[in-house]
């Protein structure tokens, strides 16, 4: 075991953690954090997406020790309370959510992206989203939430 | 097991020979944590170097373009001085994985994964690039060809040794290089064929070329054959044809359920290779 | 009406877009153990000896199940067991454990441990002495007399390695005579691929077993009710002690659970049996790809004969799908091949379809979205091109031509509908502008050529009177007016749950505000079959009308009462009472009296649904590049007549999503076996599903012809949008190339391949 120290969604975090765990395994099994999903556990359905450093990194494969002294934010920690974030209305107002299981990994790329890219192009939106698997939509509803989300957080929503 | 977040590369290298073998170096970890959950390997000991202080970074140092072992792919892809010397190399390291695996992969890490067609490595491939590799013994460097020990197997032995920077020569006047991926699909895939070549066409005449494809044998693959045809003379759309048929006397293909039979390798190859050459001719006009 | 049609946002939206909604792996009880199986390596083996003593022995594990150790009942572990209608009976060929696995990855023990990676550590220890046997691949060598029985016991004695029997379907006179009088006769035959339904939550469950019998199993199957009798039977539990519910959501499924998830759910509960503690199991990525039923892939053959004119005369069409080592669905979807694939979007007087379920030792093959239709609608839409091309006449036109109208007659034994066909060829057409488009394969010359295809269709909107089809509801009013509905359909995405609450509104004129269904809880609901058959909002429409109009009665006979009005002259709206046309009152007011008078309001219903052909068209546009077969998909226009749109929104994205399944299916996505291996698609980086980033432009287009059987009209939606898109890709690629394919899907291989024998490079 080894002692862990990071940041998530805002709060200081301390735990004892198996060095052999994975971030993925640690928000969902040990914080209960369970809106963080497991679509493949190999990295290759981006289901399990948070943020991280203000990078987008799919969990499942972040050695949960890289955690360390790191910035993270996850599905949780995007609302503010009852008040939802421009993406997640976005995303209903859109009809970009139908099974909702790669809905928060989905959230997640298309904040990091937002965040560090107010006014993406096509081709940068589809980079961000390529490594999110969605079997249910088409993409098609989803990349029209990011573009009204965007637009909304160009005018100071957030 | 253990895990350490090294703060440099000697403290990496410290801890590594301190675990005599049983630990290794971790950087991004998209194919060390895969190959774990596949139970492939189980280390005792997980060196974390993606914080190492003298491992970041992508900067030019006189005529060379030098890259941090612990730069990410998304770091490099985007990179201000990569985009206007090697935009080949921004190509193909913005397409391994997606762009989650490309904010903690690393170049390095790439090239020490041995696959084939890795597509930052192929990139990297034909650019002369130099890897710096710290040990016991101290630094020594090693070239593209030396890091492939055979397939999917590297020549740096990932438990008592690790590559802290690679370096590649600035291209000079006339001289260009491409990134071409024939593939089933844009993320999440392996190609199922990628080349990379540069060249020196100066005055309607090659000095030099060198065409690396893959996958059709260890590692990249030299194009050796097309690469002697073309030396000294035009980059027409002849030549450029000639050189892709060429190619294939080099090429040795397997077949693979997904990504392509042998045959359609073998037939598809010298396509690639002539685009290859197309785009490399292409910036230079 | 004043909900339907409207875009009301979807009431799990909240849920999911803030990751507080869970699903079945999100489920943590108490003292809950990890289930893991042990699988066979072999395509066929007997197993001579299995030691589990060291597995045993293993700290932390808490139980080992094997064939030894479990009933040894058999049962069909999807919905058939108990939706198959007398006198037919399903087929029951699986197990909980085999002794004698019929396919790689075929279960045979599984371990309950405290953590997961205990219980695999458990599963390596797990001695098994296996004897390998000879095994069959390819359902045309499956048939072979000489070919090794999969199921000698549960096979039908009649055939070889046939499961069920043949499905055959006739209607009018005999094709084979027909043919003879028709001034021209074509004939197509296609190979397609499995492909995999890859939802993006893995079958999983979290099973309770209480040692006094009963059983409470979350999971992820996309049919609760008919799991919950499947396992009383398979476990010979009362019915009335298990209870099945979802995570309350469900991610995906596209058919890939409509009974047990895989045998998730028969695995946890055994083990939870076994150790007296809940167990968790879930799928792997890679046992979801390849040890749960897939997509049936296989080989079919048409010959449609016509006259000059262009009238269709005679269709006769056979398939030979591979249903893989258990049965599951295997019968019923070679029907639905045969009829909606084939039967139901022309007119064709002399018809003939027989369709072979065929036994291989490989994966199960069972449902997949559209479920046979797409596999029937990939055989007859090129050969009507191609008819279209022997004829000299456009294909659009050839199709409209002969397109079912309300007043045809054919195979169903249900009037048609009200048949929107044409408006939708029209639609798609326009939509890619095929006048424009088409038809120009010989002006290219290029390296990159352009082509566009349609492809027509038809399908059903629920299985009744096939299968045992029905559903049941129960509407409450709470006691300041706001309406409760109880049904045991599940969420597994369309948003169905909102659909339909949109429609209970309208129906029993309570306010949709504040209107909540549960759903998706066998103890919370009565019978529904679930997600299956693109029955949902069109079945459960019709039980809400039964139940509204029993609680509307109610409502009005109880303030009829009480304000000595006449019933027959009250009417309720959103919410507010009205007595010839004067209010009198809200609903608010009259629950809230009733109350204290003892009264709530409460109405249940039964009921069988009717049926109609929901109908369609989508064209495609495509570019081929000659030099490496590469084919990309620009742009699908998806044109489908939904009767009445419910929720705009809701229903495009329903149609976007089998679009792009479409596509994948046509151009990219196939499950390649490798003898002595499995197959070599484990998990997404192998297996080419489109992301975002490489796929066509959707345009979906709702078309309204309120169907007469359809409550407001509404015609089923679910799995059409997948139906039509492999034909209307295969038919773009012969307008660019001027080469018709046999094979899918087109991957660069198989292009170039045809491209060079054709001579076209």
């Amino acid at each position: 075991m080894a002692e862990l120290h990071t940041t998530i969604n805002g709060e200081a975090v301390a735990a004892d953690v198996d060095p052999a765990m994975t971030l993925a395994e640690f928000l969902r099994e040990k914080l209960y954090l369970t809106g963080t999903k497991i679509g493949c556990g190999r990295g290759e359905c981006g289901a399990c997406t948070i943020i991280m450093n203000g990078k987008s990194v799919v969990s499942c494969l972040i050695p949960v020790m890289r955690a360390e002294g790191a910035v993270l934010q996850t599905i949780e920690g995007v609302a503010n309370g009852r008040k939802l974030h421009p993406i997640q209305e976005e995303f209903i107002n859109k009809g970009a959510i139908q099974c909702g299981f790669c809905t928060p990994g989905m959230i997640m790329s298309s904040k990091a992206l937002l965040d560090a890219n107010p006014d993406p192009t096509r081709e940068e939106i589809r980079e961000a989203l390529g490594g999110n698997v969605c079997r249910c939509t088409g993409y098609v509803n989803i990349e029209q939430a990011v573009n009204a989300a965007a637009e909304r957080m160009r005018k100071g929503e957030k | 097991m253990q895990y350490i977040n090294a703060a440099s590369s000697s403290e990496a290298l410290a801890a590594l020979l301190k675990a005599d073998g049983r630990g290794m170096v971790i950087a991004g970890g998209t194919d060390v944590i895969v190959d774990m959950k596949n139970g492939k390997i189980h280390p005792e000991l997980l060196i974390d170097v993606t914080r190492a202080a003298d491992m970041q970074g992508i900067r030019v140092e006189d005529d060379k373009l030098v890259i941090g072992a612990a730069a990410t792919l998304t770091q490099i892809a985007r990179h201000e001085a990569v985009r206007r010397f090697y935009p080949s190399l921004a190509k193909g390291c913005g397409t391994v994985g997606s762009l989650q695996i490309r904010n903690s992969a690393t170049l390095a890490g790439n090239v020490i994964s041995a696959q084939p067609a890795g597509d930052g490595a192929m990139a990297l491939a034909p650019l002369a690039p130099v890897f710096t590799v710290l040990s016991a013994a101290g630094e020594r460097t090693m070239t593209m060809g030396e890091m492939y020990a055979g397939f999917a197997r590297s020549a740096v032995d990932h438990s008592r040794e690790l590559v802290t920077r690679i370096t590649v020569p600035l291209p000079g006047a006339h001289e260009a290089a491409s990134f071409v991926r024939l593939e089933l699909r844009k993320s999440l895939s392996l190609p199922m064929l990628n080349c990379a070549a540069m060249v020196h066409y100066e005055d309607g005449a090659v000095r030099w070329v060198r065409i690396t494809m893959a996958p059709v044998g260890v590692g990249p693959v030299r194009a050796a054959a097309a690469e002697a045809y073309l030396t000294g003379g035009p980059l027409t759309e002849e030549a450029m044809s000639r050189a892709g048929e060429l190619a294939l006397e080099n090429a040795n293909p397997r077949s693979n359920p997904l990504r392509g039979s042998r045959e359609y390798r073998l037939e598809t190859l010298p396509v690639m290779v002539r685009r290859a050459l197309e785009e490399c001719r292409a910036q230079l006009v | 009406m004043k909900y339907v049609g409207q875009n009301m946002p979807r009431n799990d939206g909240f849920d999911k877009a803030t990751g507080r909604g869970t699903f079945t792996a999100d489920i943590h009880l108490p003292r809950m153990l990890y289930g893991k199986v042990l699988r066979s390596p072999y395509a066929h083996a007997k197993v001579l000896s299995i030691d589990t003593s060291a597995a045993e022995a293993l700290p932390g594990v808490k139980a080992v199940c094997t064939f030894n150790n479990t009933t040894n009942k058999l049962w069909n572990g999807a919905a058939p067991m108990f939706i198959t209608p007398k006198p037919h009976d399903p087929v029951l060929d699986q197990t909980i454990f085999t002794d004698e696995p019929k396919y790689i990855g075929d279960e045979v023990a599984a371990v309950a441990a405290e953590s997961e990676a205990v219980a695999e550590a458990a599963v390596r220890l797990i001695r098994v002495e296996w004897q390998e046997l000879p095994a069959v691949y390819d359902p045309l060598e499956a048939i072979k007399p000489e070919a090794p029985d999969v199921q000698p016991k549960c096979a039908n004695p009649q055939f070889k390695n046939i499961c069920g029997g043949p499905v055959e379907l006739r209607f009018g006179g005999d094709p084979r005579e027909a043919f003879k009088s028709c001034d021209a006769v074509v004939e197509y035959r296609v190979k397609l691929p499995r492909v995999k339904q890859a939802q993006l939550e893995t079958h999983g469950a979290v099973a309770s077993y209480s040692p006094e019998g009963k059983l409470e199993v979350i999971c992820t199957t996309q049919a609760p009710y008919p799991t919950k009798m499947i396992l009383a039977d398979a476990l010979d539990l009362p019915v009335s002690k298990i209870t099945v519910k979802n995570g309350p959501y469900v991610g995906g499924g596209f058919g890939a659970r409509i009974g047990l998830s895989g045998k998730a759910e028969i695995l946890a509960a055994v083990l939870s049996m076994k150790s007296g503690r809940p167990v968790k199991l879930t799928y792997t990525r890679e046992e979801d790809f390849t040890c749960s039923d897939s997509r049936h892939g296989g080989y079919l053959v048409t010959r449609l004969g016509a006259m000059k004119d262009g009238k269709f005369v005679a269709l006769d069409t056979e398939a030979w799908m591979n249903t893989g080592a258990y049965a599951t669905f295997g019968v019923d979807l070679l029907g639905v091949c045969g009829a909606c694939g084939t039967a139901g979007a022309y007119e064709v007087p002399n018809f003939h379809y027989v369709g072979w379920p065929v036994y291989t030792n490989q994966m199960t093959a069972g449902a997949m979205r559209g479920f046979g239709t797409p596999q029937g609608n990939a055989v007859v839409e090129p050969a009507i091109e191609m008819m279209a091309q022997k004829l000299g006449i456009d294909s659009l036109e050839l199709r409209k031509m002969n397109a079912t109208t309300p007043e045809s007659k054919n195979w169903f034994p249900f009037p048609p509908g009200s048949c929107g066909m044409n408006e939708c060829l029209d639609k798609a057409a326009n939509a890619i502008d095929w006048a424009e488009k088409h038809g120009q394969a010989a002006r290219q010359t290029g390296r990159i050529r352009r082509g566009v295809g349609i492809s027509g269709g038809t399908h059903v909107s629920n299985a009744a009177p096939f299968c045992v089809d029905y559903n049941t509801v129960l509407l409450r009013i709470e006691r300041d007016g706001t309406l409760f509905v109880n049904s045991s359909i599940p969420e597994i995405g369309p948003g169905s749950t909102t659909a339909c609450l949109q429609v209970a509104a309208d129906l029993t004129g309570v306010p949709y505000q504040n209107a909540v269904m549960k759903f998706g809880d066998t103890d919370a609901a009565s019978f529904d079959i679930g997600s299956h058959a693109t029955r949902t909002l069109y079945t459960v429409s019709h039980v809400l009308a039964k139940a509204a109009e029993i609680l509307r009665r109610d409502v009005f006979a109880w303030v009829g009462a009480k304000l000595d009005l006449d019933p027959a002259a009250l009417d309720m709206s959103d919410g507010v009472i009205t007595s010839g046309g004067k209010e009198v009152g809200s609903i608010a007011e009259v629950a809230s009296a009733a109350h204290l008078q003892g009264k709530q309001f409460i109405a249940t219903a039964c009921n069988v649904p009717p049926n109609c052909l929901p109908f369609y068209a989508q064209a495609a546009e495509v570019e081929v590049d000659m030099e490496t077969g590469m084919v990309k998909v620009l742009k699908v226009a998806a044109a489908h007549d939904v009767g009445r749109v419910v929720n705009p929104l809701l229903c495009e994205g329903q149609i976007e999503g089998g679009v792009l399944q479409g596509v994948g299916y046509a151009t990219r996505e196939e499950m390649t076996y490798v003898e002595g291996k499995g197959f070599y698609n484990k998990g997404f980086h192998s297996y080419m599903l489109p992301t975002a980033d490489d796929r066509p432009d959707i345009v979906p287009i709702l078309v309204e012809n309120p169907d007469p059987s359809g409550v407001f009209g509404i015609i089923g939606i679910g799995e059409l949008g997948v139906n039509p898109t492999l034909a209307a890709i295969g038919n773009a690629v012969e307008d660019a190339t001027g080469v018709r394919f046999h094979e899918f899907p087109l991957t660069p291989g198989r292009v170039l391949d045809g491209l060079k024998a054709a001579g076209k490079v």
